[in-house]
């Protein structure tokens, strides 16, 4: 073990970690937006939009993440957009949390009974009242834990920026594992990456144990029927 | 790099490694699902009979894996261990990270699933006569297992889709096999065509062998 190399680059990690924290602020924020959209237009009544948004949705939740965060780091530019490692680890994770979020929405929506949406027009309100007064509060109450639960997984995945080399936690630890066996000799992979573990262990935890709250506070998914 | 040009030959000219690699990919898979397998009912074992001191290690084993991302076990595993004398293959050690990293989350599904086992059930079992060992085998682990088959088969998926990382430390699994093509041919479209293709073709399989298997063992038992 060669604790004192955490220390030495500890300003080092310390940019890695902020780097992550960016890549999964940014995903997870896009991803909800990607969510609502999606998740509304997948329930929509017309046919074409409804299937045009659940085309894109299914092939992103049934590829493998790391096949769409290389999609868009290295097939982009053949489309004519570039984007740095960083970014393209942002578009991708927020393209699969978005399909993944949208998933969950669609379900929150229609777990909403049919009764409310038809009570709530017989009551002479419009479709987006219908919407935003009647179903959406519903649909919220088993989103929410499931959307937290997401957001664990999406925070494990911005490791998946070290393969398109996006300088975050893994990467950074990749890089000074290489430093360090350049310069001083072994190999401290065994310290390095038990450290990262560790970080990504306590953050996840504290996610997860807010999910656990959050699912209690909502009373979970609402049951199947 | 504006003009989009799509090369159908060269997939078709490329398509022996690819299915090449694609094989790899269920392979492993198929091998890493069975470990993962046997480790949930292992774990599963263990939490049932509330093995004194395996229950804690299990538990700690569970969060561990679940809490951190699996490219960084697979780092650890490959280039971390070596260094107290862990050495294998890539290939070995894929199957090793995936396996537990799988086992974690069945040992999960399949706890979930023991738990919606009716009490009663396990006290008629007793009042049978039936020690333990052969209620946990007879009574507990087929109940339990038709209710988790759903769940089982999305870690199965997420397993499979996951030997897409092996690629990192090189074990020749079909998204390795593409990006190689892709750093020599710079054919990316038709590569990346092929890996949603592909990749796909094994989910939507999957899936539907979900629900037949879901059919099959619900039989009689719907109501």
């Amino acid at each position: 073990m060669n604790l004192a190399l955490i220390f030495t680059n500890a300003s080092f990690f310390l940019n890695a970690g902020i780097a992550t924290g960016k890549i999964f602020l940014w995903s997870a924020f896009f991803s909800l937006m990607i969510s609502i959209v999606g998740g509304m237009v997948a329930t929509s009544r017309a046919a074409i939009p409804r299937w045009m948004a659940r085309a894109p949705i299914e092939l992103f939740r049934d590829v493998p993440q790391i096949v769409s965060v290389f999609f868009v780091f290295f097939g982009a530019p053949a489309f004519g957009v570039q984007l740095g490692p960083l970014e393209a680890t942002i578009v991708s994770l927020s393209l699969w949390g978005g399909a993944n979020g949208a998933e969950i929405v669609r379900g929150g929506i229609n777990a909403v009974p049919k009764h409310q949406f038809e009570s709530a027009r017989a009551l002479g309100l419009r479709p987006l009242q219908v919407f935003a007064l009647i179903v959406l509060p519903q649909a919220l109450r088993p989103i929410i834990p499931a959307y937290a639960g997401l957001c664990t997984v999406l925070l494990q995945s911005t490791s998946l920026g070290a393969l398109i080399g996006a300088t975050e936690l893994l990467k950074g630890g990749q890089i000074v594992v290489e430093r360090a066996s350049y310069f001083q000799g072994g190999s401290p992979g065994l310290t390095i990456y038990a450290f990262i573990l560790c970080v990504f262990f306590v953050a996840g935890s504290l996610m997860t144990a807010g999910t656990r709250r959050l699912e209690s506070i909502f009373g979970g998914p609402t049951p199947r029927i | 790099m504006g003009d989009v040009s799509f090369d159908w030959s060269h997939i078709w000219r490329e398509l022996p490694p690819l299915l090449g690699g694609l094989l790899t990919t269920i392979w492993l898979a198929a091998a890493c699902l069975l470990l993962s397998l046997a480790i949930g009912y292992l774990g599963a074992a263990i939490s049932f009979f509330e093995v004194p001191v395996a229950r804690r290690i299990l538990r700690g084993y569970v969060a561990l894996i679940r809490n951190t991302p699996l490219l960084v076990q697979i780092f650890f595993f490959y280039y971390g261990l070596p260094e107290i004398g862990v050495r294998a293959s890539a290939v070995i050690t894929g199957i090793v990270v995936l396996s537990i990293w799988g086992g974690a989350y069945n040992v999960e599904n399949i706890r979930g699933g023991i738990e919606g086992v009716p009490r009663d059930l396990i006290e008629a079992g007793r009042a049978l006569g039936l020690r333990g060992g052969r209620i946990f085998l007879l009574i507990v682990i087929p109940i339990a297992t038709r209710t988790v088959i759903p769940a089982m088969m999305n870690t199965a998926v997420s397993i499979t889709k996951n030997t897409s990382l092996l690629q990192a430390i090189g074990v020749a699994e079909f998204t390795y096999v593409a990006m190689d093509d892709m750093a020599n041919s710079y054919r990316t479209l038709e590569m990346f065509f092929a890996l949603f293709v592909g990749y796909l073709a094994i989910v939507l399989a999957m899936s539907a062998a979900a629900a037949m298997l879901e059919a099959r063992l619900g039989r009689g038992f719907a109501r």
